[in-house]
């Protein structure tokens, strides 16, 4: 691996592309302590993601698990978000990129522009807000939670400008925005402009531009979705009844070879997405809905996604049809004809659909090439940007990285990893700048300890959101009612800059000591009127907000009156309990800047290069006496590179790095501390000699073992072996190979069966590697590959798609009737079912290869996970904290996870997932020092009894009775939450920040009837 | 069950059958079939078991099968095959392999050409004609005398005469 030179400027990185991947990298990079600047072409960021309705596993709402990135992406000062900007041009190289930026007028100034609809409700031809299913349509501002919260202004479809400016109440519509143009310097770029989702137009047969029943999974989606066109109803576009029975057609667009039924390469996403979208069909709109997925292969190979098909089967009866059609008509009854024969029977089926749904694709569109070829960065032939297995973020141009949909067709948690990892390698360029926010003097915090109580209430009207639903003057003279409030105002627009100013003002010339605000989300809302308080010289833990929009206003727009009682009550809650909060301080400690890696193999050895090329020192421990892992047994990548080679220069490196220490022979044995101080003990060598190491964050790259299970004679007869134990013959034995002339492979050899559920996601590339090198040694050799699933993902496809043009036959079997092997001399007799001549088959054939895949190292990380306290997944695998949007972090602060101890993947993956967690680790040990929050336990000497009860319930061990005899909590070591204080018998815990006193008030107000 | 050891298999007949290799690409998706209209015969017309037979290099299995006969040249698998297969090419690639093999084959179409003058189900569609406003076909067994000079020809060729026991009767 050739590490980037330690170049590193003072400059910044700049960022193509807003969906997903782009915010983790901007995120990223920022809470390193880089400068970004993150451009989209569209209005608002979020990308694809914000067009789906709910994602894998939990079926949870997608804008919900994604609108704190969007806050965060929105928020974080080192991130410089242009929207509506495109690179034009490039010069210079990695260090010192000249950019030329353009960015479209908006004609709306972003930072006055509450979104509050106004324009759009005056003015809809030249504002637009449709989410809806028109993609035709121009998107403005295309989903609620938009970042900017911003809408954007055609000005050529307006033809009244001065009623429009008008409608503004903020006066925010800039009629004179011009186009500009900027050139600036960046140490790097990463690209991650997506790809587009495939048209299905030009296939006639599938009746898309017909059939109004007949959508994209995407259209499905956005019909799914409470911010879609129907408000969240199932509802067939043409006669907007809900449909009884749906359909999945497969592929759409992908795996083709003719040149109007699409692209050759897998999408690799979408056998998840119909999966989904059938479960949350039934889930949400009725158990009896029928939902069918007529599909070639299932690829559900990453991580519990073979659980969710087999879940989707058994427990959500999906009905799955192995066959493509595309034979559509419309019924005289108004429902979708289907015509198929699946591939196992012998009868055709007409079958009735009121909605079919296309499994439609990525494609890599013109203007995504156009940006490639201004950055001269290669593409494939399909118009991806090249990478290879060890460089899985690099580009062909030093200094430009690429995360996502740009890198080939990949699912969200692939492309959370590459947007990590892109980060990490994009960092290698810049240096850490210190915070270039502006420093703005902040006041001292003021002390109120002998201030009579003064609470401030502000309540935002907020255009229609709130106040075209509740009576904000009825709020803001009921609160005037309250005790101790001194001031009350209806500020219309609470969070725009004019009324920030003016809230600040009102504090300070009123001497409030309290500020309850009335207005939407504390998630999205309360850190910037926390930052308000502080400006103003208060306490940041001095403010409630009670939540008039989301949790009022919203949800009883049909009952006005109602909605104003209950906006009463919410502002009395929000009074007591701002009442008795109190001036809180964050704890804080220092960091170590050290980091362990665990394991090392390819995943541990790429973390600790990223690592150490970085500055940080790193501990690498490994089990072996030796570097190089499971990957030591691989000789080649499908796409041909040299396997051996690339790790001997690996371990060189890692062996000769001065900041790399690496202990061979390793055994983790003791784990202690908290996140940016953690120590661990553990055995080293022979001796099993003792050593402690203090580190900050801990990167655990345990690998996964190869299989080996007792099935189709593996052990019992010397034809059977697996597919890794021929990599080295197919290297250095050719002869051996040549006198094989028929060679049978078996896939999920041990894999996808009770004993190990999980599919074991390389094996169907492996086998293709493997059948097509023996073709390469051996032309006339006659190879059958039986299966039950062809899972090559991605561009693996081509490689399925060669490996059958030079004569590899494929042959489906079922799991309830699989292949039979016996002994004949020194062959082997085969005898399986092929289900397109309907007929069993059999030979004898010279090599049987089993393809046995990764099964987890359970021993080994049952260990590991025990120590340090980590969850595991049922077939042993560490669990991540979010599968699809926090793929690398683990549920504690400070671990991360790389390789294949998170999950079966190949050589690529697993180097990607060891920068992203360089990268992550990079996050947490920036910041320097631990921030404990200001929510810890704290004892209250008087009142303990000592009765052990909080040492018992504590999680984290962290009370201890002191030399005093009283119970102590070391706020450093606490993690707030709150178990103690809710079983002290004695009340003598108080969690701060939700203090007894403070949760009583709150619910006193709410209950208080205060008539007026 | 098909023993491989025992019968005739030709590693590459599809090199001898199709003149390309497209035919190595079929997936066995089912397109083809999805759409055919002789996939309603008895037994049905299923493209991706030829192609299979093909490919496997089954000499004996696909001189016996029929169905490549009663494929009517509506060309939709052509245009549905994801692959590019060329299924419609295929299917006329295989009768003329067939009878390339085999010089005594008569493919049973060719009798019910001799004796009804067409091959198409066409009596099945006599309604639906009916009622989008179109007449009766006007196919030749409608004229007798027609239909006798018409199958004096047939049996003019050497292969309808020297086969003559199949038409007659």
């Amino acid at each position: 691996m050739t590490h980037p030179q330690s170049n590193q400027s003072e400059g910044k990185v700049l960022v193509v592309g807003g969906g997903m991947g782009g915010m983790r990298t901007a995120l990223d990079l920022a809470e390193s302590g880089r400068d970004v600047v993150l451009v989209d072409k569209a209005v608002s960021i979020g990308g694809l993601m914000t067009q789906l309705d709910r994602t894998f596993p939990t079926n949870n709402c997608d804008l919900c698990t994604l609108s704190p990135n969007l806050s965060q992406a929105g928020r974080a000062h080192r991130i410089d978000l242009r929207t509506m900007t495109r690179v034009e041009a490039t010069k210079g190289e990695q260090g010192a990129f000249e950019v030329t930026l353009t960015t479209t007028p908006r004609h709306i100034d972003i930072d006055r522009c509450t979104a509050c609809g106004d324009c759009l409700r005056d003015h809809p031809e030249c504002v637009s807000f449709t989410p809806g299913l028109d993609h035709r349509a121009p998107t403005c501002m295309r989903y609620p939670q938009a970042i900017p919260q911003a809408y954007s202004i055609n000005m050529e479809q307006c033809a009244d400008v001065d009623a429009l400016v008008k409608s503004c109440p903020v006066g925010a519509i800039v009629i004179d925005d011009k186009i500009t143009t900027v050139t600036e310097t960046f140490g790097s770029i990463v690209l991650a402009p997506g790809a587009e989702v495939y048209d299905p137009s030009p296939i006639a047969a599938l009746g898309y531009s017909e059939q109004p029943d007949v959508l994209t999974s995407l259209e499905y989606e956005r019909l799914l979705s409470a911010s879609g066109p129907t408000g969240g109803k199932l509802l067939r576009p043409s006669n907007g009844q809900a449909p009884k029975k749906v359909a999945w057609l497969q592929c759409v667009g992908s795996r083709a070879r003719q040149a109007d039924q699409g692209v050759s390469y897998c999408s690799s996403a979408c056998c998840m997405f119909a999966i989904k979208e059938a479960i949350v069909t039934k889930e949400r709109f009725g158990t009896d809905i029928e939902t069918t997925i007529f599909n070639m292969d299932i690829r559900t190979s990453g991580k519990g996604y073979e659980a969710y098909y087999q879940r989707s089967k058994d427990t959500d009866e999906v009905r799955f049809v192995r066959c493509r059609t595309q034979n559509l008509q419309a019924g005289e009854t108004g429902a979708l004809q289907l015509r198929y024969l699946p591939e196992e029977s012998d009868t055709f089926v007409t079958e009735g659909f009121d909605m079919v749904v296309l499994s439609t694709g990525f494609f890599i569109p013109e203007d995504i090439r156009t940006l490639a070829d201004q950055l001269k960065v290669d593409l494939n032939a399909h118009g991806f940007a090249l990478t290879d297995s060890f460089h899985p973020v690099s580009t062909s141009r030093a200094g430009v990285y690429v995360a996502g949909l740009f890198e080939g067709p990949k699912d969200i948690p692939e492309t959370m990893v590459q947007a990590s990892a892109a980060a990490c390698m994009a960092a290698t360029h810049v240096g850490v700048t210190p915070d270039a926010s502006p420093t703005e003097e902040l006041p001292p915090e003021r002390k109120i300890d002998d201030e009579p109580v003064r609470v401030g209430v502000f309540v935002c009207e907020c255009g229609e959101n709130i106040g075209g639903v509740v009576d904000v003057d009825n709020l803001v003279s009921h609160a005037q009612t309250l005790g101790d409030v001194t001031h009350s105002e209806n500020v219309g627009y609470g969070c725009s800059a004019e009324s920030m100013e003016h809230i600040r003002e009102t504090i300070v010339e009123q001497k409030l000591n309290r500020v309850v605000i009335g207005g939407c989300s504390p998630r999205t809302h309360l850190t910037r009127f926390q930052d308000l308080l502080r400006k103003a010289g208060l306490n940041r833990y001095l403010v409630d907000i009670a939540n008039l929009r989301d949790q009022d206003a919203w949800v009883h727009r049909d009952a006005p009156e109602l909605a104003t009682a209950k906006g009463r009550e919410l502002i009395q809650m929000g009074v007591a309990a701002v009442r008795q909060s109190k001036p809180l301080a964050d704890q804080t400690l220092p960091m170590s800047q050290d980091v362990l890696v665990v394991g090392g193999g390819v995943a541990g050895m790429s973390a600790a290069l990223s690592l150490a090329g970085q500055g940080f020192k790193v501990h690498l421990a490994e089990r072996e006496n030796e570097l190089g892992g499971e990957a030591r047994n691989l000789r080649r990548t499908l796409e041909g590179e040299d396997v051996r080679t690339q790790i001997e220069h690996l371990v060189a490196a890692t062996e000769g790095h001065d900041k790399i220490q690496v202990y061979t022979g390793a055994l983790i044995v003791d784990h202690g501390g908290m996140p940016g101080k953690f120590t661990t003990g553990m055995q080293v060598g022979p001796q099993l000699f003792y050593r402690q190491i203090t580190h900050g964050a801990t990167v655990l790259a345990t690998g996964a073992l190869a299989n080996r299970p007792s099935v189709y004679m593996l052990g019992e007869h010397d034809a059977v072996s697996t597919q890794h134990d021929i990599e080295s013959l197919l290297e250095d034995d050719t002869d051996t190979v040549k006198t094989w002339s028929k060679v049978v492979m078996i896939q999920c050899a041990g894999s996808r069966t009770k004993e190990n559920p999980a599919c074991s996601r390389i094996c169907c590339q492996s086998s293709i590697k493997n059948a097509l090198r023996i073709l390469d040694v051996n032309p006339a050799a006659s190879i059958w590959v039986l299966y039950r699933d062809m899972r090559t993902i991605g561009m693996q496809e081509d490689a399925y798609q060669e490996a059958r043009r030079r004569g590899v036959i494929f042959v489906r079997y079922d799991p309830e009737n699989p292949p039979q092997v016996e002994p004949v001399d020194d062959k082997v007799k085969v005898t399986f079912h092929d289900p397109i001549l309907a007929d069993d088959l059999s030979m004898h054939a010279d090599r049987v290869l089993l393809s046995t895949g990764f099964i987890a190292d359970d021993e080994g990380t049952e260990e590991l996970a025990r120590i340090f306290r980590l969850p595991r997944t049922e077939d042993g695998y560490l669990l991540e904290d979010h599968i699809k949007l926090r793929p690398v972090d683990l549920p504690t602060l400070g671990f991360y996870v790389a390789g294949t101890a998170h999950s079966p993947k190949s050589i690529k993956e697993s180097v990607a997932q060891a920068q992203a967690a360089a990268s992550r680790v990079q996050t947490l040990l920036a910041r320097g020092e631990i921030n404990l929050g200001a929510a810890v336990a704290r004892v209250e000497a008087s009142r303990c009894a000592a009765c052990l009860v909080c040492v018992r319930a504590c999680p984290y061990g962290v009370p201890f009775i002191n030399a005093d005899g009283n119970s102590e909590i070391d706020p450093a070591l606490c993690h707030g939450c709150g178990i103690c204080a809710a079983e002290c018998p004695a009340k003598a815990i108080q969690l701060q920040q939700f203090d007894d006193d403070q949760i009583l008030a709150k619910l006193e107000g709410l209950l208080e009837r205060i008539t007026a | 069950m098909i023993d491989l050891e025992q019968s005739e298999v030709i590693p590459d007949m599809w090199k001898d059958v199709f003149d390309s290799e497209d035919i190595r690409f079929c997936f066995n998706c089912g397109s083809c079939i999805s759409v055919c209209p002789a996939s309603n015969a008895s037994p049905p017309l299923l493209i991706r078991r030829l192609a299979r037979l093909v490919l496997l290099g089954l000499e004996d299995e696909l001189l016996d099968e029929d169905t490549p006969w009663s494929c009517v040249s509506c060309s939709r698998c052509e245009e549905v095959c994801p692959m590019g297969v060329r299924p419609f090419e295929l299917g006329l690639a295989i009768r003329r392999w067939q009878v390339r093999n085999d010089e005594t084959r008569i493919p049973p179409s060719i009798v019910e050409l001799y004796k009804e003058g067409y091959t198409q189900p066409v009596s099945k569609a006599v309604a639906l004609r009916a009622s989008v406003g179109l007449g009766e076909l006007p196919t030749i067994d409608k004229y007798p005398e027609m239909l006798k000079g018409y199958q004096d020809m047939l049996m003019a060729t050497d292969v309808v005469s020297n086969n003559d026991y199949m038409f007659k009767g």
